[in-house]
């Protein structure tokens, strides 16, 4: 589908407009992206973008599954038990992806998701409601310096998706989910990152050097507080002929502080180490917001920080390209990925005190699918973390201090969130791509799966808690 | 439960991967989708190319009036103004002959009611989203025609037509107690999504087959699963149908549609306080003489529904008459084939019928349709204690604090308060409403340019205003035959 857009602006509001929005932003953020508008020829004429064309994309589907056993099944006073809970969805999204030149792109776009909280126990699930979430898909626009075709250099501006390894399907992507302090993690059923929907507002630098690429972005935080700070990330990969491909990386998260007061919280900034969250059923050090104790005599506290540094290592390798022809298989049968991260690299005593607990890893394979299937992953993960995978904290009180592991305990279940209990996660999809538009997936798994909550007690943990949780999750969708 | 772990089950991995194959609504996925993907399997790659997208846009803006409504104790909706704005865009693309797909979404601006000054001072406009279409459609056959046609999503499905307001009784609505729904240009009476769900078409000459399976998103318990069967005969001038609907046949917390658990569904009133039949939430009790026989509901029913319509212009001749003008329709349904004691004892009090005109409007409209409508269900169309309770039973006087008092004229009156009180008779008596037994409606619509709609309404029908600030509700605004609304509407589309 084209269609002709035929009201462009002026070249001259073109120029003004990043001014305008210059003297409202932090001179830092403003120096970062004046640096990155300076690289776009503003200049360029009126004509260079006349007979432009868009081409729309969309996608529609129907999302059903079933959480098969949960085992933390304790949330206080509400029950937020979610064995057995059924899950359903229906979204369509629409993107004009608009060719402004030979070296310009742009896109936009928005959709829709019917969406409703988990049902929970019986007494929660009779307040369940169909609810509608509005999301943009994309709102970027890219500059190819050397065109689009075969391109070498390119670079994005606004809300665009970005992933550094197309070959995972669900857990992994350390660099980019989840924060750093508490390092906890993040992943689900066909997440953002697995599709073409934006999940980075910011920048991103892509150059290739013949078999190395390298990404440089600028991130501004959108999803987890303190909002808008900005991380920068760089990500190489290297390709080592068809069938090895290696990568590493480094995010370095909230770096960039738009309230550093909320980012690094001290008494200088007006916060007080001794506050600590009410109620909880037994004392932990992980009951403090801001600041945990070094001593038992409450003397000398240690700051904690929502920066941090994350890096990553990655390898990915087809063993298909090794052998002559690859018979049957299919193009992605018998591939084999991993990734592993360092989630924050400096310690701070009393809290994260070792790095080996702060290192999530993952390896994927591809079985072979033969045709029948586009994908058939599998993929395991292991983090041996201390951390109770709750963000609850974060959201509510920005705290970089995990989440007490007495959560929602009481005297008649006083036994703590076992942490090692989910230190192993798993996944199998699946996907097929039917007719060129129809793509049916699945997915069976154990891995950092957010329900949300229950209706009127929303909750910021995971629904899979130890080895023998599971659910499953099958979608239809058509896409053009 | 009040425990921290659960063990896990002791059946092997194979042994919980059937178990969720077993487990209801996991093969109402999974079945129409294979069937699906077998359907579109034989089509070459090469069919996906040269992918021919067709983008729609609708933006309307609407507005209307209250003009009288009777039942003014709780909510006060007279002279209450509406008004409404909304945009859509839908693409639809042509993947290969036989697959079709349309996916968009809109956004309307809307507000609650104004109701009394009160609430009317703090009202506010809000934007909804929602998705105009999400399908695909395969089709074998000539497309216009098709012999076979399976739709899988969020698609529009209307079984007759011809109704622009009253009846759709089959797929709309609940079962027990049967409330009605209507109004001004729903979604069942436009080309927006209805249904999420799957729809099985089939055409053998002049008969037609619609199999409808489709997931509740409308009214509380949510995500059951229905199963429909629409059959109708068609030529030129006559049309007939009939068909089925087991609501809620495959529900999927079945504890929530057919609600036992007395700890999480309690009785709003002690035995002692119980005052009506309708004070309960879930169960009739019947004093015998052997002891109380208890009755209870479950959610689920079935409906049955026939419809017709007749062109009277094969008896006229079509002379300056437009091709709507002069079509006669009409609807009857029994909503609940179960009869229940105490409750739902009565089927003519379960089966609403519709009858609609088109008047002549000599194509200066595009048609103008009156419709009445009987429907003797003696309780009032309010769904607050489904929504509220799951309760299969209808709202009470009790429910609505409206006991009767006998005041100083020996007159059986609902208080509220010094100076104001109602006469405890229909509409203010809600267990025993006749007045809001007829509804009618009339609904015009002009297409100017192919590209322009303006239409219009007066109706008496089911309309819900959604509440004011105060609250949200779930009743209808009228209850007796002298109220009524308006509703204008101008659209654009392309």
């Amino acid at each position: 589908m084209e269609k002709r857009l035929y009201s462009m602006q002026s070249p001259a509001m073109k120029s003004e407009l990043p001014l305008c929005k210059h003297r409202r932003m932090g001179r830092r953020t403003a120096a970062a992206l004046a640096a990155a508008a300076l690289m776009f020829p503003l200049h360029a004429g009126a004509d260079t973008f006349d007979n432009l064309d868009v081409k729309f994309r969309g996608a529609g589907w129907f999302k059903s599954g079933m959480i098969m056993q949960s085992s933390d099944t304790v949330t206080g006073s509400v029950q937020n038990n979610y064995n057995g809970n059924w899950l359903q969805d229906a979204g369509a999204l629409l993107t004009g992806v608009v060719n402004l030149s030979e070296n310009f792109e742009g896109a936009f776009g928005v959709g829709a998701i019917q969406k409703h909280a988990a049902q929970g126990v019986l007494d929660q699930a009779r307040f369940v409601k169909l609810g509608m979430n509005i999301f943009l898909t994309q709102s970027r626009f890219t500059w190819f310096p050397e065109g689009k075709q075969d391109f070498n250099h390119k670079v994005t501006l606004g809300w665009f998706p970005y992933k550094y390894d197309h070959n995972i399907k669900n857990l992994g992507l350390y660099l980019i989910r989840g924060p750093v302090y508490p390092g906890i993690l993040f992943s689900g059923f066909e997440s953002k990152e697995m599709l073409n929907t934006a999940n980075m507002l910011g920048g991103h630098v892509q150059n290739k050097f013949g078999p190395y690429t390298q990404d440089l972005l600028l991130s501004s935080e959108v999803d987890l507080k303190p909002l808008f700070d900005f991380s920068f990330l760089y990500v190489g990969t290297l390709k080592l002929g068809s069938a090895f491909e290696i990568g590493g990386g480094a995010n370095f998260y909230h770096y960039l502080p738009v309230r550093p007061g909320l980012t690094s919280p001290s008494e200088e900034k007006g916060f007080n180490p001794n506050v600590k969250e009410q109620g909880n059923f037994q004392e932990h050090p992980n009951d403090y917001l801001y600041a945990v104790p070094l001593d038992s005599a409450g003397t000398q506290f240690q700051w904690v920080t929502h920066k941090g540094i994350k890096v990553m290592g990655r390898f990915a390798l087809d063993p298909k390209a090794l052998f002559d022809g690859a018979g049957s298989l299919g193009p992605n049968d018998l591939k084999l990925y991993g990734e592993v991260g360092i989630l924050g690299t400096k310690n701070y005593p009393g809290v994260y005190d070792k790095v080996a607990e702060r290192m999530p890893m993952m390896l994927g394979f591809n079985l072979p699918a033969f045709g029948l299937l586009d994908n058939l992953s599998f993929e395991v993960e292991y983090y041996n973390s201390e951390v109770v995978p709750d963000y609850r904290k974060i959201v509510e009180r920005s705290s970089a201090i995990p989440q007490t592991p007495y959560i929602n305990r009481g005297p008649s279940n006083p036994e703590p969130y076992r942490v090692h209990a989910d230190d192993w996660k798993w996944s199998l999809y699946f996907n097929k791509v039917m007719a060129g538009h129809v793509k049916l997936s699945g997915q069976l798994a154990n891995d950092h799966f957010r329900t949300g909550g229950t209706a009127g007690f929303p909750s910021y943990e995971e629904a899979m808690t130890a080895l023998y949780d599971w659910y499953w999750m099958l979608k239809l969708s058509y896409f053009f | 439960m009040d425990m921290t772990y659960q063990n896990a089950n002791n059946t092997s991995f194979a042994g919980l991967i059937l178990a969720a194959w077993i487990r209801k609504g996991a093969r109402l996925l999974v079945l129409p989708a294979l069937g699906l993907a077998w359907l579109a399997c034989p089509s070459s790659p090469a069919a996906a190319e040269n992918l021919e997208v067709r983008v729609n846009g609708l933006g309307y803006v609407q507005a209307g009036r209250i003009m009288h409504s009777s039942d003014s104790i709780d909510y006060n909706y007279n002279g209450n103004w509406f008004q409404k704005a909304a945009a859509q865009i839908t693409a639809h693309a042509q993947i290969n002959k036989n697959l079709e797909g349309a996916l968009g979404i809109g956004a309307r601006q809307a507000h609650k009611a104004q109701e009394r000054l009160d609430a009317a001072r703090r009202l506010q406009v809000g934007v909804e989203p929602y998705i105009s279409e999400a399908r695909f459609t395969y089709t074998r056959g000539d497309i216009e025609a098709p012999s076979l046609q399976i739709t899988f999503g969020y698609f529009p499905y209307n079984y007759n037509p011809s109704v622009r307001n009253l009846g759709l009784y089959l797929l709309r609505g609940t079962v027990y107690p049967g409330f009605l729904f209507s109004g001004f240009e729903t979604d069942e009476t436009m080309p927006i999504a209805n249904t999420l769900g799957a729809r099985l078409h089939g055409a053998t000459g002049p008969f037609q087959h619609d199999v409808i399976l489709s997931s509740q998103t409308n009214v509380r318990p949510l995500f059951d699963y229905s199963l429909a069967y629409i059959g109708r005969y068609a030529n030129s001038v006559f049309e007939i149908g009939a068909g089925v609907n087991f609501y809620r046949l495959i529900p999927i917390v079945p504890e929530l549609t057919t609600p036992r658990d007395t700890t999480v569904f309690t009785e709003r009133y002690s035995d002692s306080e119980i005052l009506s039949k309708y004070d309960r939430n879930h169960l009739y009790i019947e004093n015998t003489p052997t002891g109380p026989d208890t009755t209870r509901f479950t959610l689920k029913g079935t409906k049955l529904a026939s419809f017709m319509s007749l062109d009277l212009k094969a008896l006229t001749g079509q002379g300056a008459m437009g091709d709507k003008d002069l079509k006669l329709y009409s609807e009857v349904a029994l909503i609940g084939v179960k009869s229940y004691k105490g409750i739902y004892d009565d089927i003519l009090q379960r089966i609403p019928v519709m009858l609609g005109f088109n008047i002549p409007a000599f194509k200066l409209l595009d048609h103008l349709s009156l419709e009445v409508e009987w429907y003797g269900a003696p309780y009032r169309n309010d769904y607050q204690k489904l929504e509220n309770e799951y309760s299969p039973i209808p709202v009470s006087n009790q429910n609505l604090q409206r006991v009767p008092e006998t005041d100083s004229t020996g007159q059986l009156v609902i208080s509220r308060g010094p100076g104001e009180s109602y006469p405890y008779a229909d509409p203010f008596d809600v267990e025993n409403m006749v007045q809001d037994n007829w509804k009618w409606s009339l609904h015009g619509a002009k297409t100017i340019k192919n590209q322009i709609r303006i239409s219009a309404q007066l109706a008496n029908d089911h309309f819900r205003t959604g509440g004011s600030t105060n609250s949200d509700t779930f009743e209808s605004a009228f209850s007796t035959l002298k109220d009524w609304y308006w509703m204008t509407k101008i659209s654009y589309f392309f």
